[in-house]
């Protein structure tokens, strides 16, 4: 499927509990590669949304298990959008951290708030929406743009 | 395939720790356990080998951040090895590699505290 015509929307609803994150990770990744996107930026795709189930979990849900996430993900050809709504609490990125680094996290002695790190780091969009009673966390990833083949000298 | 094994092996001084699996929320809690009662008994030089693990989340990062600090802070340390192409990607996006010691196989850690004894 790496040469995608058309648009594809797939969504999965799980419960709040971190058992699941592991099918999630294996679904994120699979799909990202069966839209072209290589080993470490599926990877790396994969570990976004699983950093994002997981920040729902704990600070939306405060550890409760018997909530529901929807996941949708949407396959453009040259954009996969992951999109992760819940209706927990309010997961405000900037109230979990403001470290734009790891030393800021030694610097200050906290953990929490490495999860919104890797997202930013590993996606190439990452947006919340607050629409009470709904929340979404909306992140994008694009497929690099081929460079062209270089003209062989004669 | 359980989700998470950890053995431990320990010489004079150094305790060798293999988690064989994934580290990520679910199972990062059994992690901080297996270091917690290394440093209950005092044993704060540590090598993570890091072969078998799939890959690594917040949650395991945040563990050995947390215990590099600990551990640190009484001249012990934690050294990592042996990380395959996922789990170094993410040391990397983060900057782990700047911050922790990082060696390509276990035998090369556990002499790196020898060498800076």
């Amino acid at each position: 499927m790496s040469d995608m015509n058309n648009n594809e929307r797939l969504e999965v609803t799980i419960p709040s509990n971190t058992r699941h994150l592991h099918a999630m990770r294996v679904l994120t990744c699979t799909l990202a590669e069966s839209m072209g996107f290589d080993a470490d930026a599926s990877q790396k795709t994969a570990l976004a949304v699983e950093e994002a189930l997981t920040n729902v979990m704990e600070h939306a849900y405060h550890g409760e298990e018997s909530h529901k996430m929807q996941v949708i993900y949407e396959l453009e050809r040259k954009k996969f959008t992951v999109r992760i709504l819940h209706n927990g609490d309010q997961v405000d990125p900037n109230k979990l951290t403001n470290a734009e680094g790891l030393s800021d996290f030694h610097l200050q002695k906290k953990k929490g708030g490495l999860g919104i790190l890797i997202m930013k780091r590993c996606m190439d969009e990452v947006s919340y929406k607050f629409d009470p009673p709904m929340n979404e966390c909306c992140m994008i990833k694009y497929l690099p743009v081929a460079e062209p083949a270089k003209a062989k000298r004669k | 395939m359980p989700d998470l094994n950890i053995s431990v092996r320990s010489n004079d001084t150094v305790s060798i720790v293999e988690p064989v699996g994934y580290l990520n929320a679910h199972t990062a809690k059994h992690f901080e356990d297996v270091l917690q009662k290394l440093v209950d008994e005092n044993r704060i030089l540590i090598v993570i080998n890091c072969h078998g693990l799939d890959y690594i989340a917040s949650a395991g990062l945040g563990v050995i951040m947390g215990f590099i600090d600990t551990v640190r802070e009484s001249s012990g340390d934690i050294r990592l090895c042996a990380m395959n192409n996922t789990v170094k990607s993410i040391f990397e996006v983060l900057g782990f590699t700047e911050l922790y010691s990082i060696f390509d196989n276990e035998e090369k850690a556990i002499r790196s505290f020898s060498e800076t004894a």
